[in-house]
């Protein structure tokens, strides 16, 4: 009975968040032009402990942690009020260590340690409203990342689980114009990663080199804050420079679910994060198209000084 | 001046869009934090055991509350790494990764780890978050005979699931960590003084000489698969008697394999590998119950 209800409210959840997208990407697109944003990042990792299983919980040490620089591109489609964006990323696999708070190490061999992940996004951003030279835009999103992480001990025993997760949710942004081709640009994103669409696989393998393995169903949460600035020079494309704070926290579950039970994996992954981007015009007819929908939300304002 | 007041309001101007835009996005910031809260606390002395395998942390003295002495700090890492040995024999399984233990102070326990009186195993960190009980305690000779400033219970946790796999199933993940503890401990009273420690044979007596009129404490292999939810002084109990004895009449080694067996297939699994069927097993449990616990 509880599994047939699960599914069903997975169901519900999945046709509200399509039908969401379907309306709102259909809506407000004008006549198509083209940008492509290449990025680099480096990214420290940390995978906090939970220290505290109350709600609301507390994370803490000992914590895995990693130096992940990450490549990433953006294909940016911009028409009337709307901003598609598709974009992909990939982090080549890192090393990982531990630190147990006083900055020691005791429990991981880094050289064997590894963690990657790879994601794909697809969303859009639509301008709400403009307060002089600000921007209030938003658009939902829909995320897909997979990531690999495969510990091994000192003592010679593994751990690995891979997963797979889709996810949705919001984006908000605020943009602002500060005159000489500059821009500053804060913007949140919240994807939920939902049980039902996301899958997991856990393989261990003890000290005497026998293995365990099992599945799981993650359910899990990604809020990013970023903060850029960015320039538009007057020959074209636009240069960027950013911070965001990433944070991701959630469980995996042996079945699909909203809350915990039966946990095989948790996380509480904590991310502060810096960026470099740069934007190349594809036979656009608005110089500098970034991110924002604020660059292209009217011909009156069309070919502002933005990033995003 | 004109153009310098121009100029003047164009930039309070931007400071002023700039705080409106921070401001609107500032309750962002708290959007994870609403869920988890990340203390990076680096207030640590760590401690090793002689062999190594036990790292301590526990709280300086200027820290707040009631830190540890040195002796109480050398009393428990002796303990634990004895119980570690202990419980690698128990399941007849070797472990050699260092467990990390995280010690903190009474008077902040409750708020950081979730309860003034003990603590949890993260296994997947080699870790576990205790509190520090400052109550006297015996010299330690004979780990069964007391019960020590930290028991063995969430040391067995880390080992079983490093070793044996995650576990499967509420009966055996406790089951084991109480019959290799040997001990179960409740609710430490004012003063940091543990209120009832008892072995788990001294909790089965009790509730097998209490009233009859009560709802009965003793509970089925069936009840300790499905009735996970009870509360903890009844079901640990329950549990480590019953994996004790299954240790005893099975042996580890047929046993061990069960661990990360989900609940729903344990009887099916528990046939397969011991040979005897559930309902015999459980009859032999009752057996062995009435006849250890009669007065």
């Amino acid at each position: 009975m509880r599994s047939c209800s699960c599914r069903s409210h997975g169901r519900r959840v999945a046709v509200v968040c399509a039908a969401w997208f379907a309306f709102a990407a259909t809506a407000g697109f004008g006549e198509p032009r083209t940008a492509l944003r290449l990025g680099v990042r480096y990214s420290p990792y940390r995978s906090y402990s939970q220290v505290n299983r109350d709600f609301p919980m507390v994370a803490g040490y000992p914590a895995f942690s990693a130096d992940l620089v990450s490549l990433e591109g953006t294909l940016v489609l911009a028409g009337g009020r709307l901003t598609h964006l598709i974009r992909g990323a990939v982090v080549p696999p890192a090393s990982v260590s531990s630190d147990d708070g006083t900055g020691q190490n005791y429990l991981l061999e880094p050289s064997l340690s590894r963690l990657s992940r790879a994601a794909i996004s697809y969303g859009f951003e639509h301008r709400l409203f403009s307060l002089g030279a600000v921007d209030f835009l938003q658009g939902p999103l829909l995320g897909l990342l997979y990531e690999g992480r495969s510990l091994r001990y000192l003592s010679g025993q593994g751990e690995s689980r891979r997963d797979l997760n889709v996810g949705i949710g919001p984006a908000l942004a605020l943009e602002a114009a500060l005159g000489s081709g500059f821009a500053l640009r804060s913007g949140f994103t919240g994807i939920f990663y939902l049980p039902y669409t996301s899958f997991g696989r856990l393989e261990s393998v003890n000290e005497e080199g026998q293995s365990q393995s099992a599945s799981y169903r993650p359910f899990t949460y990604a809020a990013v804050f970023e903060l850029l600035l960015s320039w538009r020079p007057r020959s074209g494309g636009c240069i960027a420079l950013g911070a965001r704070k990433h944070d991701q926290i959630g469980f995996g579950g042996r079945e699909p679910a909203f809350v915990p039970r039966d946990i095989l994996a948790s996380r509480m992954d904590s991310l502060h994060e810096i960026f470099l981007r740069v934007s190349l015009d594809l036979g656009t007819n608005a110089p500098g198209v970034d991110w924002g929908g604020a660059n292209h939300g009217s011909g009156s304002r069309g070919g502002r000084d933005r990033d995003g | 001046m004109g153009a310098a007041a121009a100029a003047g309001g164009t930039v309070t101007g931007r400071a002023a869009r700039l705080v409106a835009a921070g401001l609107l996005l500032l309750p962002l910031f708290s959007c994870t934090e609403l869920f988890v809260r990340v203390e990076r606390d680096r207030d640590w002395l760590v401690g090793e055991s002689a062999g190594g395998r036990i790292v301590l942390h526990y709280r300086p003295p200027s820290h707040p509350g009631t830190s540890p002495e040195a002796a109480a700090v050398a009393q428990i890492l002796a303990n634990q790494e004895l119980y570690l040995h202990l419980v690698q024999q128990e399941i007849g399984r070797g472990f050699s990764d260092a467990v990390l233990i995280y010690l903190y102070n009474p008077e902040e326990a409750e708020e950081a780890i979730g309860t003034a009186g003990g603590g949890h195993a993260i296994p997947e960190r080699l870790c576990y978050y205790y509190t520090y009980l400052p109550a006297p305690y015996t010299p330690f000779q004979d780990p069964r005979a007391y019960p020590a400033y930290i028991g063995a219970h969430e040391l067995v946790h880390v080992v079983t699931h490093r070793v044996l796999g995650r576990a499967g199933s509420k009966l055996l993940s406790e089951g084991y960590a109480v019959a290799i503890d040997g001990w179960m401990r409740i609710i430490p009273a004012a003063g940091g003084q543990v209120a009832r420690a008892r072995t788990v044979h001294e909790w089965m007596q009790e509730y097998h000489d209490q009233d009859p009129l009560d709802p009965p404490r003793i509970l089925t292999p069936t009840e300790l698969l499905s009735e996970t939810d009870l509360e903890d002084v009844v079901y640990y109990p329950n549990a480590g008697y019953f994996v004790r004895l299954m240790l005893q009449r099975y042996g580890a080694e047929r046993v061990n394999p069960l661990f990360p067996v989900p609940a729903e297939q344990l009887p099916g699994e528990l046939e397969r590998v011991t040979g005897e069927s559930f309902a015999a097993m459980e009859a032999a449990y009752e057996a062995h119950w009435r006849s250890e616990l009669a007065p």
